[in-house]
């Protein structure tokens, strides 16, 4: 195949940057893609060359992919999808394949295959990776149904199969009330979804989410890159990932690690990959789904591994083996990465997008960074809230919690609310300072009402602050001379200034 | 030129307590605050659009101002604090709107973001809890519902707007 010597990464904000950082260190030019709202994003500054895929203002869709790809076989460059958008798109990777476009991710056949849940689960069990076990088929006999449930194991769930939503859905600890229970799901289950088909599987008990970074070539190479725990999640979104996973044990990692490299090979899987599994609290782990992209807290893995996973995509989408042998990759201490949104904790976390008057990245030892914001950047309502990450690392766990913390004292994000305070109530939290926590954290561990408790109650600052201030404004309406750094002016603030004619606070 | 004011000030809205402030302007960044009879002597300069950066005592403090209306959002150290700061005009005024008459109720955005789907018309009948429209922000939505029963009076959004937070959507009469 063909050297790269251009990528066109179709995506925007700090993952169309952390591309381009590594093809500006490989002498690969670089090509972003706006929309007409994204014109002042830092991504189109970073690259090389930048075109406009909006056809008028009202355009903000990124999803253009005839657009996209004609766009890169104009310019020959190849593809980098990041996340979201037109990753894990069979679709789109196969129309990339067929205008003899290099699309630098996985085989097109993978992609379909691990986004079918049951084709997903067929191909593992095959590649004897462990999965969830359950019954294929929905159950209808009562004694069937029992049977099936000893033989897999208490505690156990009972699903609708046309279901969602959790009706129809029960867990049984044990055989007790087994009959009503039964009836019952199967009876909710065809109200609700018209089948009353009922199939059973294990219930994880307090489960964790840990993922294996794996790797692989077009030439069988696979190697894994450790794990991560993903457990901290907010209404099913990662918010905190750290390596290694502070829960698991060194047998059941290296078994993870195995199972994971050997599902790779029998795959034929290659480019970056993860594979999910929930682990129960009895470190018993099973096969969830597999993501066939570059994941958004890929940067902890590449901190403890020295490895630059966007450079073996590279590398791997030209034809090249991998870099390195499994045997001459080790990992080196811990790392941690916090999810800055464009959210505001103290209200139920509701967007919060506009104008970044002040942003002041944190500095010194042990951070990355990576963001998609400035001050005077208008953050667009139409996106991912996701507006920066920030990794922490040290030698030990308590090092990289403690390195965090400061990081995050440094980091300043003025004129909207961020998520920065919720992890700063995180990472004090005893429960995750001790490691054993689950995907359950957030509901049951985590005190909402620690968002709210302050460090110093005290109002005497903050009131002269306030004071100064509104002394300030005042006295520069009375001169209009103004010392001060004249304002940013945009729509978010115009339109705050309407409000103040109302005399609103919020 | 010295400049004197005394403010009224509030914190966090619901808390009952009000603070009787003076400040008196004495150098270009030197304050004298006398807060309930506490006096500081106060050094102040502002860094950019929304930091100061404020000494007392040899004490240093990074404030984070964000002006709101007669609000202002103060940060310090990550406590969070919102403080309405009046005089005695816009106090005496307040007091006597704060009996504000019920019936015509206005709904505002709680967030900003862009208005997605509109479902009602001026004039159309409504039940309380009735989607009006849907308001969507960086991919969540979320939907705006008639806080009565009523009629829609006005609306003042058009599909595809953008609005900020505090906006007018629509009232409900």
């Amino acid at each position: 195949m063909a050297k790269i010597e251009k990528v066109l990464v179709a995506n925007r904000g700090e993952i169309a940057i952390r591309i381009f950082r590594t093809c500006r260190k490989m002498n690969i030019k670089s090509i972003a893609i706006y929309t007409d709202v994204d014109r002042k994003a830092p991504h189109v500054r970073y690259a090389d060359e930048a075109y406009p895929i909006s056809s008028d203002s009202q355009d903000i869709s990124y999803l253009q992919d005839d657009k996209i790809i004609r766009l890169a076989k104009e310019k020959n460059a190849a593809i980098h999808p990041g996340y979201g958008f037109f990753a894990e798109n069979a679709d789109f990777a196969e129309k990339c394949k067929k205008n003899n476009v290099i699309f630098i991710g996985p085989a097109s056949k993978h992609i379909k295959l691990m986004g079918s849940k049951t084709g997903a689960r067929a191909a593992m069990t095959s590649a004897g990776v462990p999965v969830v076990p359950g019954t294929k088929n929905p159950i209808r006999d009562l004694n069937d149904a029992k049977n099936a449930a000893l033989e897999i194991g208490y505690p156990i769930m009972l699903k609708a199969v046309y279901g969602g939503g959790g009706k129809g859905m029960r867990i049984l600890k044990d055989e007790q009330n087994f009959d009503a229970t039964f009836r019952t799901a199967s009876s909710e289950a065809l109200s609700s979804f018209g089948n009353g088909d009922i199939y059973i599987e294990k219930y994880i008990v307090k489960p964790h989410h840990v993922e294996i970074q794996v790797l692989g070539d077009q030439h069988g190479g696979a190697i894994h890159l450790f794990e991560r725990e993903c457990s901290i999640q907010r209404r099913h979104q990662k918010v905190i990932e750290e390596t290694p996973s502070p829960f698991i044990n060194d047998k059941v990692r290296n078994n993870m690690y195995e199972v994971a490299v050997k599902a790779v090979k029998s795959l034929g899987y290659y480019s970056a990959g993860t594979l999910e599994f929930i682990v129960g609290s009895d470190q018993t782990f099973y096969f969830l789904e597999m993501n066939t992209r570059l994941q958004v807290e890929h940067p902890i893995t590449e901190i403890t591994t020295g490895i630059d996973i966007v450079r073996e995509m590279i590398r791997v989408a030209e034809g090249k083996e991998l870099t390195f042998k499994q045997n001459e990759i080790s990992r080196h201490g811990h790392a941690i990465e916090c999810r800055i949104y464009a959210e505001d904790p103290t209200n139920n976390f509701a967007p919060s997008p506009g104008l970044v008057t002040v942003y002041q990245a944190p500095e010194g030892p042990n951070v990355r960074v990576s963001s998609g914001a400035y001050d005077g950047y208008e953050i667009p309502i139409y996106y991912d809230p996701l507006i920066a990450k920030v990794c922490a690392n040290s030698k030990t766990r308590e090092g990289a919690i403690e390195n965090m913390k400061r990081i995050l004292s440094e980091y300043i994000i003025a004129g909207i609310r961020t998520n920065i305070s919720f992890h700063q109530s995180v990472l004090k939290n005893k429960t995750f300072v001790s490691g054993i926590y689950d995907t359950d954290f957030i509901d049951t561990n985590f005190n909402m009402e620690d968002l709210q408790r302050k460090k110093n109650e005290d109002v005497t600052i903050p009131l002269i602050a306030a004071a100064i201030r509104q002394v300030r404004s005042e006295r520069i309406s009375l001169q209009k001379t103004d010392t001060d750094s004249k304002p940013i002016e945009s729509n978010w603030k115009k339109s705050g200034k309407v409000i103040n004619v109302s005399n609103k606070c919020y | 030129m010295t400049l004197k004011r005394e403010y009224f000030a509030t914190v966090n809205k619901n808390e009952e307590k009000e603070y009787i402030i003076n400040i008196s302007v004495s150098g270009l960044n030197t304050f004298e605050i006398d807060i309930d009879g506490k006096k500081f002597l106060v050094d102040s300069v502002r860094i950019n659009e929304n930091i100061y950066s404020i000494i007392i005592n040899g004490r240093s403090y990074a404030v984070d101002i964000t002006e709101k209306g007669d609000c202002y959002d103060v940060m310090i150290d990550g406590d969070h604090f919102n403080i309405e700061i009046l005089d005695e005009v816009k106090r005496l005024i307040k007091h006597r709107t704060s009996s504000v008459a019920v019936g015509t109720q206005t709904l505002e955005a709680n967030m900003p973001g862009y208005i997605w789907k509109l479902m009602v018309d001026e004039g159309q009948e409504i039940k309380e809890g009735d989607p009006l429209m849907i308001l969507v922000a960086m991919k969540m939505e979320n939907e705006i519902k008639s806080p009565k029963d009523g009629v829609v009076g006005k609306i003042f959004v058009k599909l595809n707007d953008t609005v900020s937070t505090g906006d007018k959507l629509a009232t409900i009469v």
